[in-house]
């Protein structure tokens, strides 16, 4: 007997239904029933309801954490867009030599990000990095910056060493979808009495939409919840002036062996993400099919 | 009358046949260590000070049926050369093979807690990375043996009193030492010279020479060059603050709490404030490990470090050129010339072996075993003439011949088998004399359970309190108000 096809085809999303129950789903209920506990290495485990979030909540390293990693993660993708539509469009437009530019600009996507951040802190440090001593032979600044010390500085600091390594992701993605767009419509333009400008926003901008979307939602995402670069960079110091919210959870994991509040931390950052990416998705396939 | 005395001989014949059973049975060991006799053939301080060490008697017995000691390593044997050498003699020994599991270094407490928690009881000999900020996290819930009985007073006269100020909680002995790290601090004599300094023997003597050497070094090499360098990120911290609050007679945990706003811990803490917020450190140590201190005064850009480990006595020599025959070993500091010697505190801390109470009694009894052999004059010599750590043994540094007393035919069979180069043969023990008071003075203290948060908080209030956001007492008070809250 045949099967039919949709059976077939759900026959075949059954691994993948598996791996997602399995590595998203169940992790994500456990989660959340840990979040309802009192779990430390000390005390017997009981039932605490909501009283971690409470805890959550009042916890002025909640806010710090999360009004930097908030900050971090929208400079991030804003500044990894801008370069990568920059590096794109270049890329697009080289046509000598283009295979070795395309590959020197994907270089520094192999470096993983704790890597950055070491290298990053040398090249940022006060007293011993090049920076400083190239600003001041070029006699720009009369007194080392000290850019991993200041809160402001230290988060930028932060953002540029990350967008380094995102921007290759993101300036892969956005050619992509510029080589996808016909030739004929920038003729067309041109006819018309269309500028560079014009051209890019008019055209490659929104024919574009879905790979800038999709490139976005991933960086926001990652940068969000990841705190490798701060990790390696700086720490979360100096005075917590970096502390990503990842490392809260780190600490709250690893040092201070506060799961159940580690738990609670963990969903309420998970439902900041989702809070960012819903209408993006929303825009995204919601509104532009309409369009 | 033949049948009641037939009867009263039975009777009195059942009574003692049930006292001599009755003996018997409460004479029975109640675990397998108590099989051991420790000061059996030779006293317990002759059999662990003699060149070779000599086993107790009895060990075998408590020790029958265990072929081989499991123990976790902190990271691989490529990097504990002593490590493997004792696994081998106490081998050779007893007969018994050591095994060590290699943990590395950021998941150990995890790893350890973890084995702990799920009862399981394989692995009798556990580290303890950290005992200053973990030890007590084990002891409380009562996962472990304790070890009151390798820790006699006349034991405890062998070694510094860091080993007691770190493994004795609650009352009783939770741990023994593996490795032992001392903390020194370093400085240029050259540059001392320079700014016309004499060598600093008190806390605030070392204030105003980096000062000094400061005003100095920004005049003559640049703005870049500093009279200090010293670590304001986590561990390297809590030596710093604490060496200089025990050079003053306080402490920071005692009788169950944090003690913060002692006048004399304040001064402690404002003394590293004022370092930064006095232009003799660079803002940057507030980020700064010890591999960064080590490295900003190897690259020679400071007169002074603050605690810094002891194995950069040789690690200053070897890779960094900038300062081969410029540097010396400090040993450690008392506050002032008010204080008399006895108020000198160095930092001496280092991992610990911890016995699962889970494990079966026979395989304790072997990890005792290990314990008070990796303690003895034999094991602690490899420690610190091949390895380059320190040892808790304050005696060894007073032993001229120690660096001929090693094997070295089987420090190159282990390097081999590791397959790393061989370790050099060294002469004297470097800085011998700033060790020796190091352990001498050493120090050292078990913080309470969760004290990681604690610590977070003096981080970062230090970092607060040096930029200038808040002032030295309302930091203070913040660590206070989150120690508080801790033993609550």
């Amino acid at each position: 007997m045949r099967m039919s096809n949709a059976r077939f085809g759900f026959l075949c999303s059954v691994p993948g239904l598996i791996g997602l129950f399995a590595f998203i789903f169940y992790p994500l209920m456990y989660s959340i029933y840990i979040s309802l506990l009192r779990y430390d290495i000390i005390h017997p485990i009981v039932f605490r309801g909501l009283r971690n979030y409470g805890w959550i909540f009042s916890s002025s390293d909640f806010y710090l954490s999360w009004r930097i990693s908030t900050t971090y993660s929208l400079g991030s993708t804003s500044l990894t867009l801008s370069l990568g539509l920059i590096l794109a469009h270049s890329l697009h437009r080289i046509t000598r030599g283009s295979a070795v530019f395309r590959t020197l600009s994907i270089l520094p996507w192999a470096a993983p990000l704790v890597i950055s951040g070491l290298m990053w802190r040398w090249i940022l440090s006060k007293d011993l990095g090049i920076i400083n001593y190239l600003l001041r032979s070029l006699g720009l600044i009369n007194e080392n910056i000290g850019f991993l010390l200041h809160p402001s500085l230290g988060i930028i600091s932060g953002i540029w060493a990350s967008s380094w390594c995102y921007i290759p992701f993101m300036t892969i993605i956005l050619l992509a979808g510029l080589e996808s767009i016909p030739e004929s419509l920038y003729e067309a333009a041109e006819i018309d009495g269309a500028d560079q400008l014009q051209k890019f926003w008019y055209i490659s901008l929104p024919m574009n939409k879905h790979q800038v979307l999709i490139g976005c939602l991933i960086i926001l995402m990652f940068t969000f919840r990841t705190p490798d670069i701060f990790f390696s960079l700086t720490e979360g110091g100096p005075a917590k002036f970096t502390y990503h919210a990842g490392l809260f959870l780190m600490d709250l994991i690893y040092r201070y062996h506060y799961f159940g509040r580690a738990g609670a931390l963990s969903i309420v950052l998970f439902l900041t993400v989702l809070g960012f990416v819903l209408p993006l998705l929303y825009y995204g396939i919601v509104k532009t099919r309409k369009l | 009358m033949t049948k009641h005395i037939c009867l009263s001989m039975g009777i009195l014949l059942v009574l003692g046949l049930s006292l001599i059973l009755v003996s018997i049975c409460s004479a029975a060991p109640k675990s397998s260590v108590d099989l051991i006799r420790w000061n059996e053939p030779r006293p317990w301080v002759e059999r662990l000070g003699a060149e070779t060490y000599i086993l107790p008697e009895g060990w075998d017995k408590a020790t029958e049926g265990v072929d081989e000691l499991v123990f976790y390593n902190g990271g691989g044997l490529a990097h504990d050369i002593a490590t493997y050498m004792n696994m081998k003699i106490f081998e050779q020994l007893t007969g018994i093979r050591v095994r060590a599991i290699p943990v590395p270094e950021r998941i150990e407490f995890a790893k350890t807690v973890s084995i702990l928690v799920a009862g399981e009881g394989k692995v009798p000999l556990l580290l303890c990375p950290d005992p200053v900020d973990h030890l007590s996290s084990y002891a409380v819930p009562g996962w472990l043996t304790h070890v009151d009985i390798l820790y006699p007073p006349e034991v405890q006269r062998l070694y510094s009193r860091a080993l007691k100020d770190m493994y004795y909680i609650r009352g009783h002995w939770w741990g023994s030492p593996e490795i032992c790290i001392g903390m020194l601090q370093y400085y240029r004599p050259s540059w001392l010279q320079n700014a016309g300094v004499d060598v600093p023997s008190t806390w605030t003597e070392l204030y105003e020479a980096a000062q000094k050497c400061r005003t100095w070094a920004k005049q003559s090499l640049g703005s870049a060059y500093y009279g200090m360098a010293f670590g304001g990120m986590e561990d390297l911290f809590t030596e710093a603050i604490y060496c200089t609050s025990r050079s003053q007679g306080a402490e920071i945990w005692k009788d169950g709490k944090f003690h913060f706003l002692d006048p004399k811990v304040m001064r402690a803490f404002e003394y590293w404030v004022d370092v930064i917020r006095k232009d003799i450190a660079s803002e940057e140590c507030l980020n700064y490990t010890y591999y960064e201190v080590g490295r900003a005064f190897g690259m020679g850009k400071a007169a002074f470090t603050g605690p810094l480990m002891s194995s950069y006595v040789m690690k200053f020599k070897t890779e960094f050129p900038e300062i081969t025959e410029d540097y010396v070993a400090l040993g450690p500091l008392k506050w002032s010339n008010e204080y008399s010697d006895d108020y000198r505190a160095g930092w001496a801390s280092g991992s610990g072996g911890m016995i699962n109470k889970r494990s079966p009694s026979n395989q304790q009894a072997a990890a005792m075993l290990y314990l008070d052999f990796l303690r003895s004059k034999q094991a602690t010599r490899n420690e610190l003439v091949v390895e380059g750590n320190e040892t808790f043994y304050v005696t060894q540094y007073e032993d001229p011949y120690i660096t001929e007393k090693v094997d070295w035919a089987l420090a190159d069979r282990c390097a081999d088998e590791l397959g790393i180069p061989h370790p050099a043969r060294i002469q004297d023990i470097p800085a011998a004399e700033a060790k020796k008071a190091l352990m001498r003075y050493g120090t050292a203290v078990a913080m309470p359970p969760g004290f990681p948060e604690v610590l977070s908080e003096v981080v970062e209030q230090l970092g607060k309190a040096s930029l200038g956001k808040v002032s030295v007492k309302e930091a203070c008070e913040s660590i206070q108000e989150v120690g508080d809250q801790l033993v609550e």
